[in-house]
């Protein structure tokens, strides 16, 4: 009797507790927690698209447009593998025109383009110094001679893209487009003879949404694969270097504050840490991912942006890339996929 | 096999055949502990499965990722815990969902790691996670029971301990509401002090041993305890050797574990550098997890939780002399113990006590750690009925003093024009000053007390 009494009463309290849990899973549902995307790029454009060219082998349509400062032989351009080759002398002030600045400008005539399908001017261009009084420029003119000018730059001896909306800087159409070197950030530089190369002028039905940044002189680019953005970086990489893909455009949420970053994201090896910045104005990044991974894997990161304080509708700026975190010769790689912002739902 | 490895293994058989699971003096008395036993056990079973806090969220998926991957991770949770509930998934494997580490087979990380929460509890089969990662709580917890059972002699003082125990809100709090494992190294300090009660050091010192596995905590009083058995010695030398011997007995239990753990496969998970302070584990710090390492090691940690969270006070010298509360009365209780001719066991958990009372009203502390005091609580308070009042005064104000993990609690007090963690902060003061004036009524002689009593 005693020993049935013991065997009900384990019975009882192995039951008891295994019939509390099957009604607490059987009636008790939590609410599901799902995230839901209101905003994604899978496609990551870090090429231009449709590209209407003006200068693809720069042997027809160029001339020269105006010099200032110049002597003959002082100045001018040549064509050699499908690079233009724009040259200059800069001895210093100039006096002799009364204007100051020295430099010169070619240009071409654009053919008739429709120009709300193809708004996009880039310019593929390196200096043969990076001298800071020198200033690399364009400038369009519509069909009654007006020009207007658009970006400038700081000149470089590396590649690098000048871009422009042309809406921005004129609704009607365009007759003409120059190019400049001039010493217009310094009228008294005199680094005598200076050239500018540029390997392509085109204008594009859609600009990259993502462009290269990186901050050491490294070589660095990104690149898009299949949906997935790769961003690489080789040379002499010092711990701390930062190589990153950037995008401006279309930031905004439309009233919706997202609440979730989520993305997948690989690295080459455990030297360079995955990195995401978010920039909510134009002032101060906020880093919301710095993390390594040891596998050469993808990775789901959900990042919930509310606890890093980013809690507006609009973004400045967002950076995918990585850092390095050691010493390297080698190359650093990191690939991102599937970007969304998304709102936490439950259901 | 000689015949005198025999006959002691007779004798350690017949020494286990001899223990009662109740002491004598209670034991026909067990209908009266059975309805305290078992309303204690609905109020822990049915809590077991609920609540699920971030804390037992992260060491079961540590136990998880044990058991599916044998791979270690190492964060703050002692290895020992770690592989206790890997060995209980084990076990009931076939009744666990694994959609609620759906992160672990996809790869999935969030940052901070709280975010991780509201996806884990959305996931069905997380009841029964809770509730089988807390049987080992629960188990310790009635154990802990009988063992205030055997510390006392006298029968009503036994029963009033056992009953006291299964209805205190404290260790149901700690264990079956913020799921804290804290219940465990407290059960092996408290079968440390039954051992050390029947003079048996080498089970004493190997059960402080286990609870320092579990707790490095629990280490702070294996100085006490073996001085309780050294200070019979008289010759110095032997003092020295049989402390020695003592301390390595007590340290087995987590060279054993840390062995086991150095053979064990690390398991990556790198921290988030760009995390918030609060975000980010408190032991590894606000570095990059790199190479299998933490960032910063883990003594970091104890320092933390040891000085930082400790009352200090600084002279105005020409660098920063600071002197630290925790270490202070640590200092106190040992040269006590020492200075002391004649060391009971009576003495011996008394100083404990205070020890752990000036502890906690100079020290931050978390939540789960006030459960080391409730045990020698309630041995003082059936001891001496004279603590009563302070004791019922003491456990409502820990529950104001846990607001400070949970402030959203008072945000109507925003509302009303008064500062939250001004109300927190008051409280906590009073705490303070019931701690200290329990220790002192334990400390100052019965004279005394009639004399303040008096006037």
């Amino acid at each position: 009797m005693n020993k049935l009494k013991t065997f009900l009463l384990i019975l009882l309290i192995i039951l008891t507790p295994a019939a509390y849990l099957w009604a607490l899973n059987m009636f008790f549902i939590p609410p599901k927690i799902r995230l839901i995307p209101q905003w994604k790029d899978d496609v990551f454009l870090t090429e231009p698209q449709e590209p209407f060219r003006i200068g693809s082998n720069f042997t027809e349509g160029w001339s020269i447009d105006w010099q200032s400062g110049q002597e003959n032989g002082d100045y001018g351009f040549t064509v050699q593998d499908e690079v233009i080759d724009l040259f200059a002398t800069f001895r210093g002030y100039n006096y002799s025109d009364g204007i100051g600045f020295n430099g010169v400008s070619i240009n071409k005539t654009i053919p008739n383009i429709d120009r709300q399908a193809y708004p996009y001017l880039r310019i593929e261009h390196k200096e043969s110094s990076s001298d800071s009084a020198l200033m690399f420029s364009f400038s369009i003119s519509d069909d009654k001679g007006q020009w207007f000018d658009g970006e400038e730059t700081h000149v470089s001896t590396s590649w690098s893209v000048l871009e422009c909306d042309l809406r921005k800087l004129h609704n009607g159409t365009i007759a003409q487009i120059s190019i400049q070197l001039t010493d217009e950030y310094d009228r008294h530089y005199a680094g005598d003879m200076q050239h500018a190369y540029i390997k392509s002028i085109g204008i594009y039905k859609q600009n990259p949404t993502w462009t290269l940044t990186h901050d050491r002189a490294i070589e660095a680019n990104i690149s898009t694969e299949v949906g997935t953005l790769k961003i690489f970086g080789k040379g002499n990489m010092m711990s701390g270097t930062i190589v990153s893909a950037q995008r401006f455009s279309n930031l905004t949420f439309n009233a919706f504050v997202p609440q979730c970053l989520n993305v997948s994201i690989k690295t080459s090896g455990i030297d360079v840490a995955a990195r995401i910045a978010v920039w909510t104005n134009s002032s101060k990044p906020l880093v919301v991912l710095l993390k390594t991974y040891n596998d050469f894997d993808w990775h789901i990161e959900i990042i919930d942006l509310l606890s890093f304080g980013i809690n507006g509708s609009t973004l400045y700026k967002i950076e995918l890339g990585w850092q390095q975190v050691y010493d390297s010769t080698n190359q650093s790689i990191a690939w991102y996929r599937q970007l969304s912002f998304n709102q936490l739902e439950q259901s | 096999m000689g015949i005198f490895e025999i006959k002691r293994f007779q004798e350690i058989l017949n020494k286990f055949k001899s223990f009662k699971i109740l002491p004598q003096h209670v034991a026909p008395y067990i209908s009266t502990m059975i309805p305290w036993m078992i309303v204690g056990c609905i109020i822990r079973v049915a809590l077991m499965p609920l609540f699920p806090h971030r804390d037992p969220l992260a060491l079961i998926r540590v136990s998880f990722i044990l058991k599916e991957q044998h791979q270690l991770i190492p964060t703050t949770y002692p290895e020992p815990i770690t592989y206790l509930l890997a060995f209980l998934y084990s076990v009931f494997d076939p009744f666990l969902s694994k959609g609620v580490f759906n992160d672990f087979f996809t790869n999935t990380a969030y940052t901070p790691d709280l975010l991780s929460v509201p996806f884990r509890t959305s996931e069905p089969g997380l009841f029964t996670y809770l509730f089988i990662s807390k049987i080992p709580f629960l188990a310790f917890d009635l154990l802990l029971g009988l063992i205030l059972l055997h510390l006392f002699k006298d029968r009503k003082q036994s029963l009033w301990a056992f009953k006291l125990w299964m209805i205190n809100p404290v260790p149901i709090y700690v264990s079956y509401i913020i799921g804290q494992y804290d219940i465990i190294p407290t059960f092996f300090i408290m079968l440390s002090l039954y051992f050390l009660q029947n003079e048996r050091k080498k089970s004493a010192m190997l059960s402080i041993g286990v609870a320092g596995a579990f707790k490095t905590f629990a280490f702070l009083f294996v100085l006490p305890i073996t001085l309780f058995f050294v200070k019979k010695f008289r010759d110095p030398k032997e003092k020295v050797v049989q402390s020695l011997f003592l301390i390595v007995i007590c340290l087995l239990p987590v060279v054993l574990s840390k062995t086991a753990a150095y053979f064990t496969p690390v398991y990556y998970l790198p921290t988030n550098i760009a995390s918030s302070h609060f975000d980010i584990n408190g032991f590894f710090g606000n570095m990059l997890y790199m190479h299998d390492q933490p960032g910063s090691p883990p003594l970091i940690g104890l320092l933390i939780f040891g000085l930082d969270y400790s009352l200090s006070f600084k002279t105005f010298a020409l660098f920063d002399d600071v002197i630290y509360v925790f270490p202070l009365i640590y200092s106190l209780l040992l040269l006590t113990l020492v200075y002391r001719k004649n060391l009971s066991f009576n003495v011996l958990w008394k100083a404990m006590l205070v020890f752990l009372l000036l502890y906690y009203a100079s020290s931050l502390f978390h939540p789960q750690w006030f459960i080391y005091m409730q045990p020698l609580l309630i041995l003082l308070v059936i001891d001496d009925l004279k603590f009563v009042k302070a004791y019922v005064a003491l456990i409502p104000l820990y529950f104001v003093y846990i607001l400070y993990w949970s402030q959203e609690v008072l945000v109507f007090m925003d509302a009303i024009g008064i500062s939250k963690i001004q109300f927190i902060n008051l409280f906590r003061s009073i705490f303070s000053g019931v701690c200290i004036f329990m220790a002192a009524l334990i400390i100052l002689p019965d004279n005394i007390i009639e004399r303040i009593k008096e006037k």
